[in-house]
């Protein structure tokens, strides 16, 4: 092999590994400026590295706020919700999860999730917290949809996941937000 | 006393309050009353305040229904997948599709929500096709079908990637005050299966849910008493049925779409799962390939139908029992003097306050109610600016069905960007009013000549449904 081959061959390589960066991450976020609102930190956020836990039935994992999560869902059938959820999906296929977590300061708090899934946010009471804004962007890889939930400070809630098609997301929790426009 | 008269009895109230501000009731009384009743939904009428307020169940209902409209529900919320060997009631998605779940469009059951600029159109707003074929008729695009998919499974191309640019044009009211409409302007990229050569199509954004059984629930001779097709009164007004043959060949009248081309629930609804998810809800609906798209002639399909004939049942059992929204702020001044623009500038014509459901119906409690629809169900000419120039079924490429007004203040806050009209282009209830034409075009001009507190009190009204 001449050097020019080699050094052609290399660059090529290069290249190529670059484009091949870039398709990727242009797939993850394409589609993602279409939101109306500003997601961008959460998307940057998503596409990096991310924490792995199961959300097992029992909610023993706990989230922090500003961390990313790569959790694995458990199959529906038979799962055992700590309360039942706000919508109905079908068990059949689909995946669910649960997850405790606090936030440190009061307001709104965004839950963004990289895949399908209905989200409910519940109170050591059992209730569920009623949910304030959303948005979902099938054609944005790194994030399908946010949620906002208004949460007060140190309450112990859980992240509860159902009627998922995928076995595992990833999830962010950020906030407090600023008040809405 | 009738059960007509019971009715009537109900709005008793109101007309009291309206005869002592100005005796003798009049004809006008009464539809002012219907147009402050607070229940549009009569006995399916709920608090719509809340993002699951569609979801309500209205009144309480028996054991079987609803173990049924949980199934339906769930069909209704659920993101199907494409066929799978270990799945069997969620899978069958596709292989074209739009969207993966009936809520990813009709989000909370509601209308779509806005759509925010130029850019890639939203999987909630469809394009529908058609084509004439060597005989001269009006049918599915050869190729592409009845509607253009935007998505499918892995190894399927999609049909096309449709793309939304506007310009303005911009006008004043009779006051002066400017305004400016949004013209939508379509391209469609990525057209994997060669050139849509002589295809007409008509965008049209997922509506919302609300009271879809008790629209199906007012007789037809009713919706038809209203009918005028020649104008015979010379009121300007005309509307006209929209007629469906189904598929035993009876001639049905339509209720359901942007142009009333269908004539049930259960016809709209699986025309929505074969059109919209690529899911086949009944036999003989059969699979949305084209002749020409042998990827997904080729793909696997999840059944046959993909939804079972009981699973269908729960569904529509789901649909026909929902609910509606009550009005809000009927209090307000403003609301009530809207009520008299409403009249006024002639919105009622098509936009009938208060249409009677039959004395039988598909469910007993979608009997002997009175609704507050704001829709004649019929099929009226709204002028060259909203005009798809694609027929359907009987209607002309002018011609749409009233659209329900009923829920439409919770689509949106006051002032919030909405997706309004058939193809979303509407951004606010003004520019929704402003974009009326053909037969409305009296009526705009009548609203564009109010004053701006009386153009503010009318808008306060529509807020108010």
């Amino acid at each position: 092999m001449n050097r020019h081959y080699r050094i052609w061959s290399c660059a090529a390589l290069v290249l190529g590994l670059q484009a091949a960066v870039a398709a990727h991450a242009s797939a993850a976020t394409g589609g993602c400026e279409a939101y109306t609102v500003d997601v961008s930190r959460e998307v940057a956020a998503m596409q990096g590295p991310a924490t792995e836990l199961a959300a097992a039935a029992a909610p023993a994992a706990a989230l922090e706020s500003g961390v990313v999560y790569r959790l694995t869902l458990s199959p529906q059938q038979g799962f055992a919700f700590v309360a039942a959820p706000e919508r109905r999906h079908l068990d059949d296929g689909a995946y669910a999860g649960l997850a405790r977590f606090s936030v440190p300061s009061a307001g709104r708090w965004r839950i963004a999730l990289s895949g399908e899934s209905w989200v409910d946010v519940v109170a050591a009471d059992g209730t569920l917290v009623s949910a304030g804004r959303f948005e979902g962007r099938p054609e944005c890889g790194a994030l399908r949809k946010w949620v906002e939930f208004p949460l007060a400070p140190g309450v112990p809630y859980t992240l509860q996941l159902s009627g998922g098609s995928e076995a595992a997301l990833t999830v962010l929790i950020s906030g407090p937000l600023p008040d809405a426009p | 006393m009738s059960a007509y008269a019971r009715r009537r009895a109900g709005l008793l109230p109101a007309l009291c309050a309206i005869a002592f501000a100005s005796a003798p009731v009049s004809a006008r009384d009464f539809v002012l009353a219907d147009l402050l009743a607070r229940a549009g939904g009569g006995a399916l009428t709920v608090d719509g305040r809340t993002r699951s307020a569609l979801y309500q169940e209205a009144v309480p209902f028996d054991a079987a229904l609803r173990a049924q409209r949980a199934r339906g529900e769930a069909f209704v919320n659920t993101t199907f997948v494409p066929a799978q060997a270990s799945i069997s009631a969620r899978d069958g998605l596709g292989p074209l599709f739009n969207s993966a779940s009936c809520v990813s469009c009709h989000r909370g059951l509601r209308r779509a929500p806005a759509i925010a600029g130029p850019g890639p159109a939203p999987p909630s707003l469809v394009f529908q096709l058609s084509a004439r074929d060597a005989a001269g008729h009006m049918g599915a695009h050869p190729v592409y079908g009845a509607e253009l998919n935007i998505a499918a499974v892995p190894g399927v191309p999609i049909e096309a990637a449709p793309r939304i640019d506007y310009s303005a044009i911009a006008g004043r009211h009779d006051d002066g005050t400017p305004w400016t409409l949004r013209v939508p302007h379509y391209a469609f990229e990525r057209l994997s299966y060669g050139p849509l050569d002589g295809a007409r199509y008509s965008p049209r954004i997922a509506s919302g849910l609300q009271g879809l059984g008790l629209l199906e629930a007012v007789p037809a001779a009713a919706i038809l008493a209203a009918a005028d097709p020649d104008d015979a009164n010379g009121d300007g007004i005309s509307g006209r049925a929209n007629w469906i043959r189904d598929e035993n060949g009876r001639r049905r009248l339509g209720r359901y779409g942007w142009k009333a081309n269908h004539p049930t629930l259960r016809a709209q609804t699986v025309a929505a799962f074969r059109a919209e998810q690529g899911l086949v809800a009944a036999l003989p609906s059969g699979s949305n390939c084209g002749a020409r798209q042998p990827a997904c002639r080729a793909a696997a399909h999840g059944g046959e139908p993909e939804i079972a004939p009981a699973d269908l049942d729960a569904v529509i059992a789901f649909l026909r029992t929902l609910p509606v929204p009550a009005r809000r702020h009927l209090e307000l001044p403003a609301v009530q003097r809207g009520a008299s623009r409403f009249i006024d500038a002639g919105c009622v014509a098509c936009h009938r306050p208060m249409l009677l459901t039959g004395e039988k119906a598909a469910l007993p409690l979608l009997a002997r109610q009175r609704i507050h629809a704001y829709t004649d169900l019929l099929l009226h000419d709204l002028g060259s600016g909203l005009a798809d120039g694609r027929p359907d079924r009987e209607a002309s490429g002018r011609e749409w069905r009233t659209a329900p007004l009923w829920g439409i203040g919770l689509d949106g806050e006051a002032g919030a960007t909405r997706s309004l009209l058939h193809d979303g282009r509407a951004r606010t209830l003004e520019e929704a009013i402003l974009w009326h034409g053909g037969e409305a075009d009296a009526a705009r001009r009548r609203y564009s000549h109010l004053d701006a507190d009386s153009r503010a009190e009318l808008i306060a009204f529509l807020q108010s449904l």
